[in-house]
């Protein structure tokens, strides 16, 4: 029901007051709470959005720098992770900008020899390994997209950024990040049909 | 009455997208246009099971190498050296230090800047681009 998960929301969001509260508060305890809980959304953000391992690990510590910097100026006004996850993209295209990032010759995660991220452990072998071929899909699909294209997918669907947000940091119209999140949808849709 | 094309459009916006997930009330407009179109109720089945999929597809756990570096981290205060986009600074400072220059070969400058000399008045311009820079940065950071 809409009311009951209205309901589930509004205590994750006190919740996630409470824990900014602390953090901010100097409480290591809490402090560390928050970066396991959002350490793999931060991380998938930037694998997903086309960063190397080496290049995400040292762009996901400066996420969580600067949410960390700009934590008393969380309102609760949207999700904790969608916040973080905003933090997350703003970093991600000034990355994908620099002109450092330019010269560096990165390969695709489908080159033979990417090093590729471990994949998450789960409960059931049979499950294990269909939820692994589809993630492989996924993230082939997500290879074939060109940027701003699969970072705004990455943004919507895992950081849960509304449209005028991704709109906003990537300075687009919003009809293009509807645009790019029909065709990434599709794309996606086309590479996972297949397994169903 | 929307259209089959605004439809697809509404689906990313932030109402549609609550109740997609179950964690809203339909949109009278979305309501109204599923009842009369069979194919838009397709499209919106297949936009529920992406909203509900793909983030799982999408997500994996972090390294347990950037774990336990994040978790020095915040023992130290979370003192990770911050980026500085030294790139954008320079190409201010630079374009700063040029300014000078292009106006005094424009026209004549008043006699208290042109007092200064075409070295100080560079370095004042690229002083001022490089702050300005930084603060613009800064204040970016701070509305978040």
């Amino acid at each position: 029901m809409p009311g009951e998960a209205a309901g589930d929301l509004d205590s994750e969001k006190t919740r996630e007051r409470e824990l900014v509260r602390r953090c901010v508060a100097g409480d290591v305890a809490a402090q560390h709470e928050l970066v396991r809980r959002y350490s793999a959304l931060v991380w998938s953000l930037c694998i997903r959005a086309g960063l190397s391992p080496a290049e995400a690990e040292d762009v996901s510590q400066e996420i969580f720098w600067r949410a960390f910097q700009a934590l008393p100026g969380f309102r609760g006004n949207s999700r904790l992770s969608t916040w973080l996850s905003t933090v997350a993209l703003r970093r991600i295209v000034d990355h994908h900008r620099s002109p450092a990032r330019r010269d560096i010759a990165v390969g695709a995660p489908s080159d033979p020899g990417f090093p590729l991220p471990k994949q998450p452990a789960s409960p059931s072998p049979e499950t294990d390994a269909e939820l692994s071929q589809r993630r492989q899909r996924v993230r082939a699909a997500l290879d074939g997209l060109a940027e701003p294209a699969r970072s705004v997918l990455v943004a919507y669907y895992l950081g849960e950024i509304p449209v005028l947000e991704i709109a906003r940091i990537l300075r687009m119209p919003e009809g293009t990040i509807k645009t790019h999140l029909h065709r990434g949808r599709q794309t996606l849709r086309d590479h996972l049909r297949d397994l169903c | 009455m929307l259209s089959c094309l605004d439809f697809c459009d509404r689906l990313y916006d932030e109402d549609c997208r609550h109740a997609l997930a179950g964690r809203g009330p339909l949109p009278s407009d979305i309501s109204v246009h599923l009842l009369g179109c069979a194919g838009c109720r397709l499209v919106w089945a297949e936009a529920s099971e992406d909203l509900a999929t793909l983030p799982v597809l999408l997500l994996e756990p972090a390294p347990a190498a950037l774990q336990a570096d994040l978790g020095v981290a915040v023992i130290k205060g979370m003192e990770l050296p911050p980026a500085l986009d030294w790139t954008a600074g320079i190409t201010w400072a630079a374009i700063g230090a040029v300014l000078p220059a292009l106006a005094a070969v424009a026209g004549p400058l008043p006699s208290w800047l042109a007092a200064l000399g075409p070295l100080s008045l560079s370095l004042v311009g690229a002083s001022f681009a490089f702050a300005a820079n930084a603060a613009h940065e800064s204040l970016r950071e701070a509305i978040g």
